[in-house]
């Protein structure tokens, strides 16, 4: 290994990167630009969900439990109704996710102790906000119907201090109003990053392509050489894009950052080492800058959102799949950058994912070196 | 007698799926030489000479550079060699004094032996005055002579060099020639592919390559006389019905045209000189001039390819 030979590479590679104006520019603000618009499709958190209520009863009952339904900030008396023909329209029209049908004889049934019943018509269309919708209104209706068995106990003399035997208590720790951006954005950090290394899956091909690897080839080079020469100041380029991304987050999403910058600037860098590995041996193998940019978007992107735990829970996954997404970066990182991000935590509680980045980077930087050849 | 020989193949072969592009080549190259292949697009030139800078592993027989064997051991010879490929293949975003100084670099020439020599090479290559200009915005010509100074970089024992003057103008490839023959007096070997003729003439020895082995391989000289017959260049003033005429005659060997021009092989020329007037005259076509001359590397090239291509279809 000799050092200036390296060195050399490096300076070379950094000149490639950044004489081309436009494209470095593009290298630095695509995972800005990624998570913009990837972060305002992800986080929209749900609140506010429409609903109308169709009170055909109209009595002092069903008015009390319509107050109810409206009483929190997660549903909102959008409209109401007189005809069933007039639900199907408000459905229709999107102006109201869910509808709560209250019969007639509500007040009656309930009065005469029998089970009153009320109907719920969702959008199925828009099976996350139907979900939402109906969590609430189902907790409205519980606690209602605890008030109507409370207030005829009481009737018949018996007085209850306590309704409930159990209260659940619920606390969300880290993101107490479970806001969807506290935990996706930075996240979307984890596979945003890897864009960089989509860049650096060119390195090689484009040498190949252009010609300047047959040049290259015929010199005493050393292929160890070689690879960390491309590798490094792809690394450099996308550490920088890290304080860009934080920043996007912090004061674009409004979220605190918690933990150690400096951690998480150095783990990102082991991320980063990890992903460009995975970049050069991929780059070793596409033919043409062409193929390297499909198998390296396939890898990041498509396996970033899929499998690392970021939409599909790992709990869901197969042991199959669950070893692929063990041996890709991406898992590893979102569950740093979000433990850092939002918890706080240190390297302590991220040994493990910071060892198995550094095993992955290491164990396909050895793979290129070995089946890099310097043959045409 | 290995020992005097700096290059030396037994058998070698490459073949890209069914494509034979080197077929059993058995060539040698002495020491000093500057060995010319020349040889039909699609020849084997270029994959020969990739075999021979080892950066391209034969697929049959081997290969010996400067002593090393291509396929066991090829890093030696990489630090022996200089390799200018047929495209051009240096950075072109990277200036003239920055692919110099990279080069540099990755031969591991340092100190005042590297600034001397890169002063050197710019001087020789006349690229002084470029050497903060951007490699992509030099000219064809400019481009091959400074991928030759980076190939010289580090003073190696043998230059490969795929066709460095293809899409050069004659002056340029005069100046580059200059500095090739400099290149042989020091004693540096040199292993030349090239389609222009008159460059294979200023060879030590050339071998003449068709369908990837060596038709002949001897000196130019040598390899012009290797023609049948005797040579006469006639314009007449209607060449292809003079050809048609002429190709029937028994005295007349071959027919070669260069435009106007007709360049008959015959038996004997000053016989010929007689009877070529009336045969055409005969057809009505006239003789403007007519000379007796000397076959050139072009028409012995021409012949040679052409004898093998009828022996083939027999
Ligand atoms: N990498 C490759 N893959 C497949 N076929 C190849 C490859 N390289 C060369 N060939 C084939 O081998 C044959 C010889 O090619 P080569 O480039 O050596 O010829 P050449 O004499 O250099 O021709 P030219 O004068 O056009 O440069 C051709 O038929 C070519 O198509
Ligand atoms: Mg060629």
């Amino acid at each position: 290994m000799n050092w200036r030979r390296v060195l050399s590479i490096m300076r070379k590679e950094w000149w490639h990167i950044t004489r081309d104006r436009a494209s470095f520019v593009l290298l630095m603000l695509s995972p800005v630009l990624v998570l913009v618009t990837m972060g305002y499709a992800f986080s929209v958190d749900i609140k506010d969900v429409k609903i109308g209520v169709l009170d055909q009863d109209l009595s002092q009952l069903s008015r009390a439990y319509l107050a109810q339904l409206s009483s929190s900030g997660a549903l909102r008396l959008e409209a109401l109704p007189a005809s069933l023909s007039e639900v199907e329209q408000l459905l229709m029209r999107g102006q109201v996710k869910a509808v709560v049908v209250i019969p007639r004889g509500f007040e009656r049934d309930l009065k005469a102790g029998r089970t009153g019943a009320v109907q719920v018509v969702v959008d199925g269309t828009d099976p996350s906000t139907a979900g939402h919708a109906i969590r609430h209104i189902g907790s409205h209706t519980e606690h209602f119907a605890a008030q109507q068995v409370g207030d005829r106990l009481a009737r018949l003399g018996i007085s209850l201090n306590r309704l409930e035997p159990i209260e659940l208590r619920l606390r969300a720790w880290y993101n107490p109003s479970l806001r969807y951006t506290v935990s996706m954005i930075p996240a979307l950090v984890g596979i945003v990053l890897s864009v960089p290394a989509m860049a650096a899956s060119l390195a090689l091909a484009r040498e190949r392509e252009l010609g300047t690897l047959e040049g290259l080839i015929a010199t005493p080079i050393g292929r160890t050489e070689l690879i960390a020469g491309k590798l490094v100041p792809y690394m450099l380029a996308g550490l920088l894009s890290v304080p860009l991304c934080v920043a996007t987050a912090v004061y674009g999403y409004n979220l605190d950052f918690h933990g150690n910058l400096w951690l998480y600037l150095a783990l990102s860098a082991v991320f980063l080492f990890a992903t460009m590995s995975i970049a050069l041996f991929i780059s070793i193998f596409a033919k043409s800058q062409q193929v390297a940019i499909m198998a390296s978007m396939i890898i990041f992107l498509f396996s970033g959102f899929f499998m690392s735990g970021l939409l599909i829970p790992f709990a869901l996954m197969g042991p199959l799949l669950k070893l692929e997404a063990f041996m890709f970066p991406t898992t590893h990182f979102v569950i740093i950058s979000r433990g850092i991000f939002v918890k706080g935590v240190g390297l302590g509680e991220l040994q493990g994912y910071s060892i198995a980045l550094v095993g992955i980077g290491v164990v396909f930087m050895a793979l290129t070196v070995l089946m890099f050849k310097k043959k045409l | 007698m290995t020992s005097r020989l700096i290059i030396e193949t037994d058998q070698l072969a490459r073949a890209f799926g069914d494509v034979v592009a080197v077929d059993g080549l058995c060539l040698q190259v002495r020491p000093g030489e500057i060995f010319g292949l020349v040889g039909p697009d699609g020849a084997g030139k270029t994959t020969t000479i990739r075999l021979l800078a080892a950066i391209m592993d034969p697929t049959g027989g081997s290969a010996r550079v400067a002593g090393f064997d291509t396929v066991t051991e090829p890093e030696p010879i990489k630090r022996r060699i200089g390799y200018m490929a047929q495209r051009f293949n240096l950075y072109g975003d990277l200036s003239v004094w920055e692919n110099l100084n990279f080069f540099a670099d990755v031969f591991e020439v340092a100190g005042s032996e590297r600034r001397e020599r890169i002063e050197r090479l710019l001087n020789f290559a006349r690229l002084t005055e470029f050497r903060d200009r951007r490699a992509a915005h030099l000219s064809g010509g400019m481009q091959k002579k400074l991928a030759l100074a980076c190939t010289l970089i580090h003073t190696p024992e043998i230059i490969f060099l795929d066709e460095p003057t293809t899409g050069v103008d004659p002056v340029s490839r005069r100046e580059f020639w200059g500095i090739l023959t400099d290149l042989h007096l020091e004693g540096i070997t040199l292993v030349i592919s090239t389609p222009y003729m008159d460059e294979a003439e200023r060879c030590s020895r050339v071998g003449l390559m068709y369908q990837g082995s060596l038709v002949v391989c001897d000196t130019p000289e040598r390899v012009k006389a290797m023609t049948r017959g005797e040579l006469i260049a006639l314009w007449p003033s209607d060449p292809r019905r003079a050809k048609d005429i002429l190709a029937r005659h028994g005295e007349v060997l071959e027919v070669q045209t260069y435009g106007d021009q007709l360049r008959l092989f015959v038996r004997d020329a000053g016989s010929a000189m007689g009877w070529i007037d009336t045969a055409l005259a005969a057809h009505g076509v006239e003789v403007l001039e007519m000379r007796p001359t000397r076959p050139r590397m072009e028409e012995a090239f021409i012949s040679l390819i052409q004898g093998r291509m009828a022996s083939e279809g027999s």
